[in-house]
C-alpha cells in the first residue's frame, strides 16, 4: 500500500513537470507548425538562472559556493521566466522564421544545434556540476509512512492552476483568441487584421516561459539541475506531447499522468534485482509506443483527426 | 503553411533521433564503457609515435606536462581537484627554482569524463603537444581507454585520482604507469574490513558507471575471501538517478533490513539515493567509497549526507604545519573557504612533487625513459599525506594500501574523522 501511494505521488509530481514543458511543445506547434527540440534545454537554463539568482553558486566552474548577496526567491524565479520568455521571442525570430517554410526541415536542425549550444554554454560559463535550488514551500507531510515534499503538491497544484490560466486565455481573451485564429488558419487571421509574426512571438514567448517554470518547479524535487538534466526532460515531455496530441492542451495533461503512472509502476513493480531494469524497459516501451502512436495515429490519442481536403 | 501530418510524423522521428544521437556523443554524468575499437585504433596510431618521444626532449625551456581529468561534467570536482592540487604543487616547485632552472608547464586537456574524449586528448597531447608526462584523470572508464595508449607510447603517467585497480594492472615492461590514489583493490578491503568488524547484515549497492562496476567487483571478491554473505545480489543503479528513481531500490532495502549499505559510487546519484531513504523513512548506515566524498553528495543531499562514512588519505582537519599550509593556500588561490575533494587536492599535490623531485634527475626532463627510471627510483619525500619511502616500488607501481586510509564521516556539509567508538 505503502508503494502504491508512493507511486501515485511520484507519478502525479512527474506529469505535473511533464505537462508543463509539453504545453511548451504545443503552443508552437500550433501557431507555427514548428516544435522547439532545445525545450528541455530551455527547461535546464531556466533553472539554471534562478540557481544562479537565489542560492549560493559556485566558483570556477565548480565546487565551493563564494559568499555573495542573493536574490529574493520569487524575485530570482520572476526574472528567470522574463529571460527565457525574451529567449523564446529571438528564438522564434532568428531560429524558426527563417527555416519555416513548408520544405525546409532547417527549423528542426537549427533547435537542435540550439540544444547543444545552450548544453556548452552552461558547461563552459557556469559549469557543470548538479546544483540544488530551495523549493517554493519548504518540508514535507508525513504520509503513509514516507515524507512528501509539499513542494510536489506545489507543483501539481500550479500545473492545474496553469491549465486554467491558459484555458481562460485562449477561450477569453482577444489575445488568445487571436492565437487560435492564427492557429486554425494564419492567411485569414493575417487578413482580418491579426499581426501573425506578433502572435507567433507571443506563443515562444509563453513557451520558453513554461520551460522555464518547469525547470524551477522541478530542480528542488530531484535534487539539483546540471546542464545534462534537462535533456531528459525534455524527451520525456516530447513523448508526452505527441502521445497526447499536439493541439489538445488537456489530452497532453492525462497524457502526462499516464505516461508518468506506466513509469512509476513499471519502476517499482517490474523490479528485477537492479534498479536499471524497470527504467530501461520504461523507456523501451515508450519509444516504442511513441513510434506507434505517430504511425497510426500521428494527431496524437486525444489530438483531434484532421479532415484535410484534397 | 500547412505541414500534413505524416510529414511531421517523420520530421519528428528524425529530430528525436538526432538529437538523442547528439546527445549520446555529448559529455556524459560519469564514466564510460571502454569501446574496444577506439582503444585498439588508438593503440596503432600511437604505435607510430613513440618514435616521437625522443622529440618531446628539446633539452631548453619549460618542461611540459599533460594535465587530463574531467574538468567539466558529472566529474568535474574530481578532475578540479587534480588540477587544483597539481597546479599548487608546480606553482611551488617553478616558484623556488624550478628544475634545474626550467619552468614545469601544465597543458591542460578535458576529457569530460568520457573514454572517447580521454583517448583524443591524451593522443593530442602525446602527438602534437609532445608532453614529456601525462599527469591525471579522474574516471576509472576513461583511464582504463588510455592506459594501453600510454604503454604503448612509452611516456609516463601519474594518476592522482582514477582508482579503478586494473588501470595499473595495464602490460608494460617496463611499466610507464604510476598512481598515488586510493586504489579500489586498497580501498574495497579497507572498506570490507571496517562493516565486517561493525555490521553482520551487509548489503552492497553501486552506480552504474565503470567506476561503479569495478569497484563492485573488488569488493565482491573480497568479501567472499572473507566468506561473507550478503543480504541480496548487489543492486546497481543509474548514476542520473532521481531521488524518486532510487525509491524501489531503497524499498528493496528495506525488506532485507541490512545493518548497513556499502555503496560504490560517485556523489550527487549517492545524495539523491540518501534523500529518497529519508522520504521513505529509511534509516540504514552507509559506507561509501571515496566517491561519496565528492562535494555534490553534500550540496544536493542538503543534510541527508550526515552520518554517511567514507575512506579518505587527506584531512584538512590535521593540523601539522605543511597540511595546514596547503589548505590555507588553497583557500587563498581558489578564493573559498572549504576544501573541495580534499583527498583528490593532496593526493594531486603529493603526487607532482614527487614528479618534480624525478624531473631533477639528469636527463629525466629530457626523456620519457629516464623519466620513467627516476620516478622508479625516488628514495623518500616527506609529503602533507605521508612521508613516502621509495613510493613506486609495489609491482603495480601503486604508492598507496589499505594501511593508508583512514574513516571520516559526513557532518554538516564536512568531512569528519570518524572514531570507531
Amino acid at each position: 500500500m505503502d508503494t502504491l501511494i508512493q507511486c501515485l505521488i511520484s507519478a502525479l509530481s512527474n506529469a505535473s513537470i511533464y505537462a508543463l514543458i509539453a504545453f511548451g511543445f504545443s503552443l508552437t506547434y500550433v501557431t507555427t507548425g514548428t516544435l522547439n527540440f532545445a525545450q528541455g534545454e530551455f527547461v535546464m537554463v531556466g533553472s539554471m538562472i534562478g540557481i544562479f539568482l537565489v542560492m549560493n553558486w559556485q566558483n570556477d566552474g565548480a565546487l565551493t559556493a563564494v559568499q555573495r548577496p542573493l536574490w529574493p526567491l520569487w524575485l530570482g524565479y520572476i526574472v528567470s521566466v522574463l529571460v527565457m520568455s525574451g529567449l523564446g521571442v529571438l528564438l522564434e525570430r532568428y531560429v524558426m522564421r527563417p527555416f519555416s517554410t513548408s520544405l525546409s526541415i532547417g527549423w528542426i536542425m537549427s533547435t537542435v544545434a540550439i540544444a547543444i549550444l545552450l548544453r556548452n554554454i552552461i558547461e563552459n560559463f557556469i559549469g557543470s556540476q548538479v546544483n540544488p535550488l530551495d523549493p517554493v514551500v519548504k518540508g514535507s507531510l508525513s504520509l503513509a509512512g514516507q515524507q512528501v515534499d509539499w513542494q510536489k503538491f506545489f507543483n501539481m497544484g500550479l500545473t492545474l492552476t496553469i491549465i486554467i490560466l491558459l484555458q481562460l486565455f485562449f477561450k477569453k481573451t482577444m489575445l488568445g483568441k487571436s492565437v487560435r485564429a492564427v492557429a486554425f488558419n494564419p492567411t485569414a487571421a493575417g487578413l482580418m487584421g491579426i499581426n501573425v509574426n506578433f502572435v507567433k512571438a507571443l506563443a515562444f514567448a509563453l513557451s520558453g516561459a513554461l520551460a522555464a517554470i518547469g525547470g524551477l518547479a522541478l530542480t528542488p524535487v530531484i535534487g539539483g539541475m546540471g546542464p545534462e538534466t534537462g535533456t531528459s526532460f525534455g524527451i520525456a515531455a516530447f513523448a508526452v506531447a505527441i502521445i497526447g496530441g499536439l493541439d489538445n492542451l488537456l489530452g497532453i495533461a492525462v497524457a502526462a499522468v499516464l505516461y508518468s503512472l506506466t513509469e512509476q509502476f513499471i519502476q517499482n513493480y517490474l523490479y528485477l534485482g537492479t534498479s536499471n531494469f524497470g527504467i530501461d524497459l520504461f523507456r523501451a516501451i515508450t519509444f516504442g509506443l511513441l513510434i506507434v502512436v505517430l504511425a497510426v495515429k500521428p494527431t496524437g490519442i486525444f489530438g483531434r483527426t484532421l479532415v484535410q481536403k484534397v | 503553411m500547412k505541414f500534413s501530418y505524416a510529414r511531421l510524423a517523420s520530421l519528428m522521428l528524425l529530430a528525436l533521433f538526432t538529437s538523442l544521437l547528439l546527445g549520446a556523443c555529448g559529455p556524459s554524468a560519469g564514466d564510460t564503457p571502454v569501446p574496444a575499437a577506439t582503444t585498439a585504433s588508438a593503440v596503432t596510431t600511437s604505435a607510430t609515435t613513440t618514435s616521437a618521444t625522443t622529440a618531446a626532449a628539446s633539452g631548453q625551456g619549460d618542461i611540459k606536462i599533460g594535465l587530463v581529468g574531467a574538468f567539466t561534467g558529472g566529474s568535474a570536482s574530481l578532475g578540479l581537484s587534480i588540477k587544483r592540487g597539481a597546479t599548487l604543487a608546480a606553482d611551488e616547485i617553478n616558484n623556488s627554482g624550478g628544475i634545474n632552472g626550467r619552468k614545469i608547464t601544465l597543458v591542460e586537456r578535458d576529457d569530460k569524463a568520457t573514454a572517447n574524449e580521454g583517448v583524443t586528448s591524451i593522443k593530442d597531447l602525446i602527438d602534437k603537444e609532445k608532453v614529456l608526462a601525462l599527469f591525471g584523470t579522474a574516471n576509472t572508464g576513461v583511464a582504463v581507454a588510455e592506459a594501453p595508449i600510454v604503454q604503448q607510447s612509452h611516456i609516463p603517467w601519474l594518476i592522482p585520482v582514477a582508482t579503478g585497480t586494473k588501470i595499473t594492472e595495464e602490460p608494460g615492461s617496463p611499466s610507464f604507469i604510476f598512481r598515488l590514489s586510493m586504489t579500489d583493490r586498497y580501498q574495497t578491503q579497507f572498506v570490507g574490513d571496517f562493516v565486517t568488524s561493525k555490521y553482520k547484515k551487509i548489503a552492497v549497492i553501486n552506480d552504474d558507471t565503470g567506476y561503479g562496476t569495478l569497484g563492485r567487483d573488488d569488493l565482491l571478491a573480497y568479501l567472499k575471501q572473507k566468506n561473507v554473505t550478503l543480504v541480496f545480489d548487489p543492486i546497481s543503479y543509474k548514476a542520473g538517478g532521481t531521488p524518486d528513481d532510487m525509491k524501489p531500490m531503497i524499498n528493496r532495502l528495506k525488506e532485507a533490513a541490512p545493518d548497513v549499505v556499502v555503496n560504490w559510487g560517485l556523489g550527487p546519484a549517492a545524495a539523491n539515493i540518501k534523500k529518497a531513504m529519508k522520504e521513505l523513512n529509511v534509516e540504514l548506515p552507509m559506507v561509501g567509497s571515496w566517491g561519496l566524498s565528492m562535494p555534490e553528495f553534500a550540496t544536493v543531499g542538503q543534510g541527508a549526507e550526515n552520518g554517511t562514512i567514507v575512506p579518505q588519505t587527506f584531512s584538512v582537519a590535521s593540523t601539522g604545519q605543511k597540511q595546514a599550509d596547503l589548505v590555507n593556500r588553497y583557500k587563498a588561490a581558489y578564493k573559498t573557504d572549504r576544501v573541495d575533494f580534499p583527498s583528490g587536492v593532496a593526493q594531486s599535490y603529493d603526487l607532482m612533487m614527487l614528479l618534480g623531485i624525478a624531473l631533477k634527475q639528469p636527463g629525466a626532463a629530457d626523456d620519457r625513459e629516464k623519466l620513467r627510471a627516476a620516478l622508479t627510483g625516488i628514495p623518500s619525500y616527506d609529503g602533507v599525506i605521508k612521508k613516502y619511502d621509495n613510493p613506486f616500488k609495489s609491482p603495480t607501481q601503486d604508492v598507496f594500501t589499505d594501511k593508508d586510509f583512514f574513516l571520516t564521516v559526513w557532518k554538516d556539509g564536512n568531512l569528519v574523522p570518524f572514531t570507531k567508538s
